[in-house]
């Protein structure tokens, strides 16, 4: 592989620039001796050929590799004074020479000696020469990058009116390069933001900014994809989960209709109604397991419709102590309430915050201890409305972060046996529910407590229309 | 009074019909919608349960059809339990909707007040003093509530509580508001007594009281009674 390093580029530049001296300075040396004595003006004439010769082999050679790393990579690569545009660059180089022309024009009067001309010829040569080629270089790569006339101020001067007059363009005053980027910074922010039909035309836009548009593009049509995907996932498995419990909801009506019946026999033998009572308990558990199951997976694949009301939490809580004091009674737990004595005002759909609180309530009626206290508390705090509920657990709690937060997920419960009532789903239905009204949900273990709270951001009623 | 049960699972409508039997009712079987409306045309029949997903007709196009020449009362049975579901049947002319599984005793008890409606309450004379929805009827001169032509027993306050909403069908009325109106006093921090009594009143007025016909619960708000039953 043939590199074209920045070594090999920089000798070639100065065996140019060498040659080129030569030349200028062969040419003002034979101007200099006809005026004088005439010597040595073909030794000078040699000279000066030899320069313009040698001076264009190695600009040619410049010419072919500027732009290029090496032979195998047909890139072409732009720096850094590339990216001024090209006339701004022309006007630049013709206003160099206009002030070394200036600058010059009384050179000619002065008298020199032969010696003291070269010097002074050389250096100006060498001089306008670094700048002949830093601008020549660069417009060799543009034109090799093929953005020679559209990478300038007169174009994108034009592109800018034609986009402002033609209608149904709305441009900013952005112009070119830093226009492009800004687009797709806006593309890129949108996507982030979630909106995922955000697409560029990537015929709009040149050089490196193609190149990023079409992989910011590539990026949204893959996360588009995946997201797709998940979603129709989730669809997939909570209607398997519904046509699941259909299917299962039909017998289990059997068994509900004939176990009953079967009860209603009079039948003498003690075995067999205990036989039948535990039938009954456990098609009843059945039919409750599977109305909660399919509600818990519409509910994680947010499939539920909600409708968003201001309501007051404190009556909401109040309607549903109405419900539970009697199978708080049943097992002899005391509520101890303590609700604030004004209305607080919070957004969320009534019968589900119901849902999510019931199961809260349910929890602390099948799982606290006898004969101890159940604590519902509700506060304002820093414009939240904070609603807690604690209770002393009957059995022992798993400790530790991460099995606390196994509690809000499906099938787990505080206990490990399958035996008893419940069906492991109602924190699980408590937090989504939460979550999707933007309400905020947490589970506390501290030895035997068990807390849970609901948090939602109150609604002042100045701020409700 | 004949029954006709429909539902293509053979023993759900076999464990029914003994239910309905015991009641003292008349029970015809059919196994999918054709065979129902046949029946309902060629037969006596003053109440049809139907079953949703059956084969050759399903029972909401059934009960669409029925409605056309019949306002017997049409109970649906389905395992669908989405509210959208729900409102499909009643929509096309269902009185009520039951999900599977159900309480056989509470499906007993649909029918008696479905037919007690259908038969009786609707030549009930109106009294100066009375207020009705649906089934439920409170005579304020008789302090007398019925349910479907049967009488409910209710406390002082619950009949005060039952009264004043029903005197407002469709209005909202919070704890507070309730408490304010019944015990004549200024609700200084409210707490459970009003829900209590009104989940009795629901107790003692609803079929199933978890899923209240006519006092419902606006969570959050109050309650009201259901001003269209």
């Amino acid at each position: 592989m043939r590199e074209y390093s920045i070594g090999k580029k920089g000798a070639a530049a100065v065996m140019h620039q060498m040659f080129l001296i030569l030349m200028i300075c062969g040419i003002y040396g034979v101007g200099y001796q006809m005026r004088l004595h005439g010597k040595g003006i073909g030794l000078l004439s040699a000279l000066s050929i030899l320069g313009l010769a040698g001076s264009f082999v190695f600009l040619a050679y410049l010419t072919g590799i500027c732009g290029r790393k090496s032979e195998e990579d047909p890139e072409v690569y732009l720096i850094r004074m590339d990216h001024i545009y090209t006339d701004v660059e022309f006007a630049l180089f013709v206003g160099f020479l206009y002030l070394v022309m200036y600058l010059c024009r009384n050179l000619g009067h002065m008298h020199f000696a032969f010696s003291g001309l070269m010097v002074a010829v050389g250096t100006i040569a060498y001089l306008v020469d670094v700048v002949f080629l830093a601008f020549y270089l660069s417009i060799v790569r543009k034109a090799k990058k093929n953005i020679l006339l559209t990478h300038s101020f007169i174009y994108e001067l034009f592109c800018f009116l034609q986009g402002t007059f033609s209608p149904g363009h709305n441009r900013i005053f952005r112009m070119g390069k830093a226009r492009e980027r800004y687009e797709i910074q806006n593309a890129i922010e949108a996507i982030s933001a979630g909106a995922l039909d955000t697409r560029l035309n990537v015929d709009e836009f040149h050089g490196q900014e193609r190149d990023i548009a079409m992989a910011v593009n590539n990026i949204r049509a893959g996360l588009s994809d995946a997201i797709q995907d998940k979603i129709r996932n989730e669809r997939m498995k909570a209607d398997l989960i519904t046509n699941v419990s259909h299917d299962i909801k039909t017998p289990l009506t059997s068994i509900v209709n004939y176990v009953g019946l079967l009860k209603r026999e009079n039948l003498e033998n003690e075995n067999a109604r205990n036989y039948i009572r535990i039938l009954d308990e456990k098609s009843q558990r059945l039919k409750q397991l599977t109305e909660d199951l399919v509600e818990a997976s519409k509910i994680s694949s947010g499939n539920i419709k909600l409708d968003m009301q201001t309501i007051d939490m404190v009556e909401l809580l109040y309607q549903t102590g109405g419900e539970f004091n009697e199978r708080f009674e049943a097992r002899e737990l005391t509520i101890v309430t303590k609700l604030p004595h004004n209305p607080v005002m919070i957004e969320a759909d009534g019968r589900q915050l119901y849902r999510a609180i019931e199961n809260l309530y349910t929890n602390a009626a099948k799982y606290a201890l006898e004969k101890t206290r159940v604590y519902v508390e509700m506060e304002e705090k820093e414009n939240r409305a904070i609603f807690s509920i604690k209770n002393i657990s009957k059995n022992p709690l798993p400790e530790g972060e991460e099995k606390t937060k196994d509690l809000t997920e499906r099938f787990v419960r505080g206990e490990e046996s399958r035996t008893t009532e419940g069906s492991g789903l109602g924190l699980s239905i408590a937090k989504n529910l939460t979550n999707l009204m933007g309400g905020e949900f947490q589970i506390k273990v501290d030895g035997d407590l068990f807390a849970a709270t609901i948090s939602f951001p109150v609604v002042k009623p100045q701020t409700r229309r | 009074m004949t029954i006709l049960v429909c539902d293509d699972d053979k023993e759900i409508v076999d464990a029914i019909e003994i239910y309905l039997v015991q009641e003292g009712f008349q029970v015809i079987k059919a196994h999918d919608g054709e065979q129902a409306l046949k029946l309902l045309e060629t037969k006596k029949v003053d109440l049809m349960i139907i079953d949703v997903m059956m084969p050759k007709l399903d029972g909401i196009r059934a009960t669409f059809q029925a409605r056309r020449t019949s306002s017997i009362p049409i109970i649906i049975l389905s395992a669908k339990t989405e509210d959208a579901d729900k409102i499909l049947g009643l929509n096309v002319g269902a009185d009520d909707y039951m999900t599977k599984p159900f309480n056989p005793l509470e499906l007993v008890a649909r029918v008696k007040s479905q037919l007690r409606r259908y038969t009786t309450l609707s030549t009930t004379p109106k009294g100066g003093a009375t207020y009705e929805v649906g089934g439920l009827v409170i005579d304020d001169e008789l302090k007398k509530v019925t349910v479907d032509g049967e009488e409910v027993r209710l406390t002082p306050i619950e009949y005060n509580i039952l009264l004043l909403l029903m005197k407002n069908k469709g209005k909202v009325f919070s704890i507070s508001q309730i408490y304010e109106e019944i015990w004549n006093e200024e609700a200084i921090g409210a707490d459970n007594t009003v829900a209590v009594h009104i989940r009795h009143i629901r107790e003692k007025i609803e079929i199933n009281p978890k899923e209240p016909r006519y006092l419902k619960v606006v969570w959050g708000v109050g309650y009201k009674i259901e001003a269209g039953v």
